[in-house]
């Protein structure tokens, strides 16, 4: 089976600095993703979990083509693209649809919601009268009544506004949904009705998720695969009652035990350090309860753990009270980006 | 046992374009000294309402009905100098966002010291030293360095720690902390709930800790009262509350939480229906129309509060089963 999307080894890099430094020429940048590679088949839903700052968002954002990668290559359905003015993203963004984070923000409040839900069939050249026809369809999918078509954002509920935000996401019957944090902020049960309707869409059309999120008993329940991102790397990946039950990184355990999951777990001390200092060796042992010197030099390979189990750690943990195991690393250090 | 803050059938009405919005009704609440309490609930329960209400700080167009007395004073009984007095010296709050709760354009010392602007006898360099030492108390490594740094220049975790620090400082009677890690990674909300659990001691009176996450709730609170539409329908010590809850309300509350799931389930429970608009209530309970348990007097008659082991529980069932 091949993938829906494959990403390779993804750099995205932001211009930082002062604007009179760049006026005189100088280029700094600091690199928010560094080598990200990720699979998702069609139909799955793969959770990207981690803190504020670790690029989850970004990552969302250059695989819809909304932030120009500076390395590395994104194939969505067969279709490639290696940079921004690659002529493939218009045609690939039409397989993907959006969820961002804060729905109200996301809605122009002086737009009907009907136009607001079928404005990327506007964009693709579909007629008005269709466009009506369809906002009536999507807005019965998403459980609202046609009388929201006329509505404006500020006449609705947020638990409304992502309902609404999911009938614009599936409006060009996308193959895949980025979904950024789509229920941050919602009541429980709320929360629990959107998840519900995202479950009920996927098992109607297999359409894919990537589901964005920093909430792990959201992603627990929800997502078929999870990745942990930490400053900008992806640091371990697998299936997620793999996750759940075996976490091989020392961040993912202390993650999981922010969250309350049982178990004596290493503590978490300190803050995720800047972007433009990224520490040296591995980045995360700056945190690490585990870290040794040659955690402070060398950066480690992936190693894989189990089946569909990657952990980018020298000294992954075993499952509890076990030693751990000696597995080879999955494939050698990659190529760094910088020259 | 003394009661801090008492709080006897209190009702918020907001003065609405079509007329009042009883948005909180009947609350009646004490909170002890030395506890913790949860108030939980979801949108539009009436748990800002009841907050700014404690704190006085309700907009004009709200008018309080009831009685809250803060340490043997009527609130309400008092003039606006009184009940301003209270504020900053006997009550002290630490807010959802770190971000917004402090001056961008004032440094963090000089912020910390007008915190303690009701300590008259005080000099402000002896201001600024209590400041230095509170920061080092909550945790903060070099508090000389972070005096003289701007909120920006600071982790949101960081400033949420300020933020509390500041609002130690006046040894407060009343502290409220509005959903104070909502804001906050799930390992900074760790450390958050942790340094409050430390701190408590330094309030010589109680805490209230707004928030909808049960999670907090369970790690952090002695008590809990949950609120719904507007009114109380089940109080009580956190284990009860949490593990053996009595209201239908609080059982569907806590079992749409998908942390407290243990199963892995693609399909996650709800609650059916609609939260009642406070200008179209129900004759009878105020959860009739969505309750598991209805009974068909649940539609006619309102439940009154009444004990249930250590709780106090709002609903027929509970009370003429």
């Amino acid at each position: 089976m091949t993938a829906l999307l494959e990403v390779n080894d993804l750099v995205v890099r932001y211009p930082t600095g002062s604007l009179f430094g760049r006026l005189r020429g100088e280029v700094r940048e600091v690199t928010v993703l560094d080598g990200v590679s990720l699979t998702l088949d069609q139909g799955e839903t793969l959770g990207l979990v981690g803190e504020s700052g670790s690029g989850k968002t970004t990552l969302g954002r250059a695989i819809g083509g909304m932030t120009p990668m500076a390395a590395g290559s994104i194939t969505l359905a067969g279709i490639s693209a290696t940079g921004r003015q690659d002529v493939f993203w218009r045609e690939m963004r039409r397989q993907v649809g959006f969820m961002f984070q804060d729905p109200m923000a996301a809605l122009d409040p002086r737009m009907r919601l009907a136009a607001s839900i079928t404005e990327p069939l506007a964009v693709n050249g579909i007629g008005r009268t269709e466009r009506r026809r369809r906002a009536g369809d999507l807005l019965a999918e998403v459980g609202l009544s046609p009388d929201f078509a006329e509505r404006f954002p500020h006449q609705i509920s947020g638990g409304q506004a992502r309902r609404v935000t999911v009938a614009r996401a599936l409006s060009l019957r996308p193959r895949l949904v980025i979904a950024d944090e789509p229920t941050a902020g919602l009541d429980l049960s709320v929360q629990g009705e959107l998840l519900n309707l995202l479950n009920a869409i996927q098992a109607a059309s297999s359409v894919s998720f990537l589901f964005i999120t920093h909430n792990l008993a959201v992603a627990r329940h929800v997502t078929d695969r999870v990745a942990v991102m930490y400053l900008g790397r992806i640091v371990e990946s697998a299936r997620t009652a793999d996750i759940f039950a075996r976490p091989g990184h020392p961040y993912t355990r202390a993650l999981l035990s922010a969250h309350g999951a049982p178990g004596a777990t290493p503590r978490l001390t300190g803050e995720i350090p800047s972007l433009k200092r990224r520490p040296q060796g591995c980045e995360f042992h700056t945190r690490c309860p585990l870290a040794t010197d040659r955690c402070r030099s060398e950066p480690p390979a992936e190693h894989l753990i189990g089946p569909q189990h990657q952990v980018r750690c020298h000294f992954p943990l075993a499952p509890a009270g076990k030693a751990s195991p000696q597995v080879p690393p999955a494939h050698p250090e990659p190529a760094r980006s910088q020259p | 046992m003394t009661a801090i803050v008492d709080l006897r059938d209190v009702s918020i009405t907001y003065a609405g374009a079509h007329g009042p919005v009883p948005a909180v009704r009947g609350v009646t609440l004490a909170l002890e000294r030395g506890r913790i309490l949860g108030l939980v609930g979801e949108s539009g329960s009436g748990k800002s309402s009841l907050v700014s209400a404690m704190l006085a700080l309700l907009p004009k167009s709200a008018s309080v009905q009831g009685r809250i007395v803060l340490d043997g004073r009527d609130l309400y009984s008092l003039g606006e100098h009184e009940r301003r007095a209270l504020r900053g010296r006997e009550m002290a709050t630490v807010s959802q966002d770190p971000f917004t709760a402090l001056n961008p354009v004032v440094r963090i010392g000089t912020q910390l010291v007008e915190f303690q602007h009701a300590l008259p006898n005080l000099t402000k360099p002896e201001k600024l030293r209590r400041a230095g030492a509170m920061l080092e108390r909550v945790g903060i490594a070099d508090p000389a360095t972070r005096l003289n740094q701007y909120p920006h220049q600071l982790s949101g975790g960081l400033r949420q720690r300020v933020a509390i620090a500041g609002a130690l400082l006046v040894s407060p009677k009343l502290l409220i902390a509005d959903e104070p890690t909502t804001a906050l990674d799930a390992t900074t909300e760790m450390e958050v709930i942790e340094l409050i659990r430390d701190m408590r001691g330094e309030v010589d009176g109680s805490i209230v800790l707004v928030t909808h996450d049960m999670g907090v709730v369970g790690r952090l609170c002695d008590d809990v009262a949950v609120l719904y539409a507007g009114e109380l329908v089940e109080s009580g010590p956190v284990d009860d509350v949490l593990n053996r809850p009595r209201h239908p309300y609080t059982r569907a509350l806590l079992a749409c939480d998908p942390a407290r799931i243990d199963t892995p389930s693609r399909h996650l429970p709800t609650v059916p229906g609609t939260v009642p608009s406070p200008t179209a209530l129900p004759a009878g309970c105020i959860f009739a129309a969505r309750c598991q348990d209805v009974m068909a007097l649940c539609h006619e008659v309102k439940p009154l509060l009444s004990a249930a082991g250590a709780s106090r529980v709002a609903c027929l069932r509970v009370s003429a089963p």
